[in-house]
């Protein structure tokens, strides 16, 4: 069962796949392109990693799925969490939040805070 | 531009920065009430410092507060000057003048010996770290660039420009030209707006890019701990103001919605790499939603005030002070030129000819002139070389104008700035020529009468307006130059019994002329080797009726010496307080006040301290003549036992032997060395090292020792002699003897080597004579021959005049020649 936890990317790209199959690879580029924002290569890479898995198959160009779409999970974004890169994030770009950890007590003040405020 | 001259530039950037930067986060505390734009604004000021190299210099800059040199090229603040490494102390202005000596003193001192100082090693590795910390620093932010784009190649497109990724937990906007907003995968559809629209706002107002630059702007600052608190909180106010963007453009208050999106999703953020250490205080979530939950919107006059505070501090803070207008155009020598003119006198300083003043419109009418031959030439360091002459424009502002003997450059100079002009040689010869006629500088003039051989009196003053008078005398008449070496003056005194001494004397001037009368009708003023200048009858009255009145007073001399220190009982005492006034009375009391003090001593006026100081006076003042050696006796009794000796007169030596080159240069030697000095006989001992005939000339090269002596019963002493190299020319005349013609001695000092090369040459064809030159110059320094040569002479000269004893001793009491009658 393990083999078939997909994070989010490799799940959007199956579902296209059961979508649509069997579909022809240049088909999926192009499908992928339009969808996803993916470029060729991109989308090769992410085939090919699924294939390995068992997950898809690719026959003469043809992309085909080995297993359905209930017996595919996607993986909870909480527990993978700890794979993510935002630490190392360039200082230079602008996000969102800084990355430092925020405690409990903080939280819960900052919600008290909010609550006073916005009454 | 060296590593290390960056370096340094960059460095006093960072510095400048720094205050800069105080500056705003000391605004932006005023400033929390209002809009955080105006604080994200306020950043611009800090990174324009930080990569701009023009300067913009206005009279309110902020940093007049401080102390602070500038740059007089770039106009930029300069705490670390740019030769700090070759500085012989190294010395920074850090802008706070009490930190300064702090720094200072461990800033390691430069070891002239040494091929590289301390200062330049340190400054090398700096150097060398600061560019290893900007590679350090690129390349992290490089890896860290590519690792994001390759983490975010699997995104997916959510529409426009927005992708989400399970790979991240915070939203971000990534590129330069093309930005995209990637968004955490699976976020509340409730937050989603929020977090869009703050980040369409990023775009919008071009954050992404002023992020870059000014990541960009640090990295050659990264050592700077103030820089990287000033992007931190930059980063803050743009954050903030972004978030007072979206609440403003919305249409309903969204305060509660949109800060617990930013809990929500910070909540979330649960990664392992949390507390940076770049990031300080509280954390930028908080302080943010504390920001939203208070916003409102801003009214009229807040934005107005703020509006003018910021430009305001903008602009005091991105401009530098201005460095005194006037001080760039007074390193213009054209602009002195009023301030020349206008001046009675000029100083001129030289190394040669010490202090003299030249008139103020000489000095600008000779600058003008010259001023047009010069060029300007670019030099960011002042060169460390002693200048030879330096003319003082302004004694206040220190504006000088400094010439090089080594070098063909001025320097001007005017407060802490300089400036560099290439002259031509012929301007700085004649710059050294109008030092050496200038008006010496002096505080005080010694006028010496000398009469019949002897010095009468002398009468000294410190009066300027006398020393102004006598100065401007001195410089006047013709110049008179009649075959230099052979008519001038030799031994310092003219060539006439019956001369004026005019000495003037200066801090770092001694000048010395003298005024005499030749054949009845020519008068002269006579300056030993500089030159000789006759001058008319009215201008020798007018000098010499400056000293009528006033003179030198031996009684209110000793007053002075016994006025202290009262507590002593001790004779010494007294004259070592008055030491000056003790050398004054031998000096210029001489004859006069010995016979002054002789009188006081018959007319019994010479009791207690007065006495014995008297009684050692003159006992200074007799020398030899003084035959009274018991030094236990009381003033009254030493001068009762005195009985002046009488000087034993003898002739100058005469040579007695057969040789007659020898017979001509002894007779030349005592000839050029006998003076009008009436005491004492001349002894001369010449060392001949070649004689040269060249059809009717003879020229022969000497080096001579010459002593005076002087004899007193038997006792012999040495009154002055000298160790001089010449050439002696000498020519046929009509009955075949030889005459002489020329004759050149060696000069002092660093003239001394050039000017035996310059006469060792032949007498008519004035070819140089190989090796002379060399071997008079080497033989120079061992005087034992020419002294055994001298005593000889002496010996020969006592025995032949009758002499049956007499004994020379030296300072300390040896005897060093002694005669005795063995017959």
């Amino acid at each position: 069962m393990e083999n078939y936890k997909l994070f989010d990317a490799e799940y959007k790209f199956a579902c296209i796949v059961w979508e649509r199959e069997p579909i022809n690879s240049t088909e999926l580029v192009k499908l992928c392109a339009k969808e996803l924002g993916w470029k060729k290569s991109t989308t090769y890479t992410v085939l090919k990693k699924l294939c390995e898995r068992n997950v898809l198959q690719n026959v003469d160009a043809m992309v085909t799925s080995l297993v359905k779409k209930e017996d595919v999970q996607k993986y909870e974004s909480n527990t993978i969490v700890e794979k993510t890169f935002d630490g190392s994030l360039p200082k230079f770009l602008t996000a969102f939040l800084d990355n430092r950890k925020i405690t409990s007590e903080e939280a819960n003040e900052l919600r008290q805070i909010i609550e006073e405020a916005t009454k | 531009m060296s590593l290390q001259e960056l370096f340094i530039v960059v460095l006093n950037m960072s510095i400048t920065s720094s205050y800069v930067a105080i500056g705003v986060i000391l605004v932006r505390m005023l400033l929390k009430k209002t809009p955080r734009i105006f604080s994200y604004a306020l950043w611009g000021v800090v990174l324009f410092r930080l990569v701009c190299p023009i300067s913009i210099q206005t009279n309110f800059s902020l940093l007049n507060l401080l102390n602070i040199r500038l740059n007089n090229q770039s106009g930029h603040p300069e705490y670390v000057p740019m030769d700090i490494g070759i500085m012989n102390t190294p010395t920074i202005q850090s802008g706070i003048s009490s930190l300064d000596p702090v720094v200072n003193k461990v800033l390691p001192q430069a070891t002239p010996l040494a091929s590289a100082n301390p200062m330049q090693i340190w400054m090398g590795i700096l150097s060398v770290v600061w560019v290893a910390g900007m590679v350090v620093l690129l390349i992290y932010s490089v890896i860290s660039y590519i690792n994001t784009k390759r983490n975010l190649r699997f995104s997916t497109l959510v529409k426009d420009n927005i992708y989400e990724s399970d790979q991240i937990t915070t939203a971000f906007v990534c590129g330069l030209i093309y930005p995209k907003i990637y968004i955490p995968a699976n976020i509340d559809q409730s937050d989603l707006p929020y977090i869009l629209s703050h980040e369409r706002t990023h775009i919008h107002r071009k954050d992404h890019l002023v992020k870059f630059v000014s990541f960009l702007a640090l990295i050659p600052h990264w050592f700077n701990p103030i820089m990287w608190l000033s992007f931190n909180l930059m980063s803050k106010d743009m954050e903030m103001s972004c978030d007072e963007t979206v609440l403003r453009s919305m249409n309903q208050d969204i305060r509660r919605g949109y800060s617990n999106s930013l809990l929500s999703l910070s909540l979330k953020n649960r990664n392992p790499f949390t507390a940076s250490p770049l990031a300080f205080g509280e954390s930028h979530v908080k302080s943010r939603i504390k920001n939203i939950v208070n916003y409102k919107k801003p009214v009229f006059w807040v934005i107005t005030a703020s509006i003018i505070l910021v430009l305001v501090v903008g602009i005091s803070l991105i401009s530098n002070p201005v460095n005194g207008q006037p001080d760039l155009s007074f390193l213009n020598p054209n602009s002195m030129l009023s301030a020349i003119a206008e001046q009675e006198q000029i100083i001129i300083e030289s190394i040669e000819y010490g202090e003299s003043a030249v008139s103020g419109t000489e000095f600008a009418k000779w600058l003008d002139i010259a001023e047009n031959r010069w060029k300007r030439k670019r030099r960011n360091i002042p060169n460390e070389l002693t200048p030879s002459i330096i003319v003082h424009v302004s004694a206040e502002t220190g504006n000088e104008i400094r010439f090089f003997e080594s070098e063909t450059y001025v320097m001007t100079v005017y407060q802490d700035e300089f400036r560099y002009y290439k002259i031509p040689e012929q301007d700085y010869q004649s710059i050294r020529q109008m030092a050496a006629s200038g008006i010496p500088h002096v505080q005080q003039i010694t006028v010496t009468n000398h009469v019949n051989g002897q010095d009468t009196n002398k009468i000294i003053t410190e009066d300027e307006k006398i020393i102004m008078r006598m100065a401007v005398l001195m410089q006047q008449g013709e110049r008179y130059k009649p075959s230099l070496f052979f008519n001038s003056t030799l031994n310092d005194v003219p060539p006439v019994s019956d001369y004026l001494k005019v000495e003037m004397n200066g801090e770092h001037v001694y000048h010395r002329y003298y005024l005499y009368i030749q054949d009845n009708k020519s008068y002269y003023i006579d300056q030993p080797y500089e030159r000789i200048h006759k001058i008319d009858s009215d201008i020798m009255k007018t000098i010499t009726s400056i000293f009528d009145n006033s003179g030198f007073d031996i009684g209110k001399s000793l007053d002075t010496i016994l006025s202290s220190p009262l507590e002593s009982s001790n004779a010494q005492d007294y004259i070592n307080t008055h030491m000056d006034e003790y050398e004054n009375i031998l000096k210029y009391g001489g004859e006069d006040a010995l016979q002054y003090m002789l009188s006081e001593f018959k007319a019994g006026k010479a009791e207690g301290l007065r006495g014995v100081v008297m009684m050692i006076l003159c006992k200074e003042l007799l020398g030899p003549r003084n035959n009274v050696k018991d030094l236990g006796l009381s003033p009254q009794q030493w001068y009762a036992a005195l009985d002046i000796l009488l000087e034993t007169k003898l002739p100058h030596f005469k040579y007695d032997g057969d040789d007659p080159i020898e017979k001509l240069v002894y007779s030349t030697e005592v000839q050029q060395r006998a003076t009008s000095e009436k005491r004492g006989f001349i002894i001369v001992a010449p060392k001949i090292f070649g004689s040269y005939k060249e059809e009717d000339m003879l020229k022969v090269f000497v080096t001579t020792f010459t002593v005076r002596y002087e004899l007193y019963g038997d006792t012999l002493s040495e009154a002055g002699g000298s160790i001089i190299p010449a050439a002696i020319t000498y020519q046929k005349d009509t009955d075949g003897n030889f005459v002489l013609k020329e004759y050149v001695q060696a000069g002092d000092g660093s003239q001394f080597s050039p000017s035996i090369k310059n006469f060792c040459s032949m007498p008519k064809s004035k070819k140089n004579i190989k090796g002379l030159a060399d071997q008079m110059i080497r033989e120079y320094s061992n005087h034992d021959e020419l002294h055994e040569l001298l005593i000889g002479n002496l010996y020969k000269h006592l025995k032949k005049h009758g002499i049956k004893k007499a004994t020379l001793t030296d300072y300390q009491g040896n005897v060093t020649f002694s005669i005795t009658d063995t017959n």
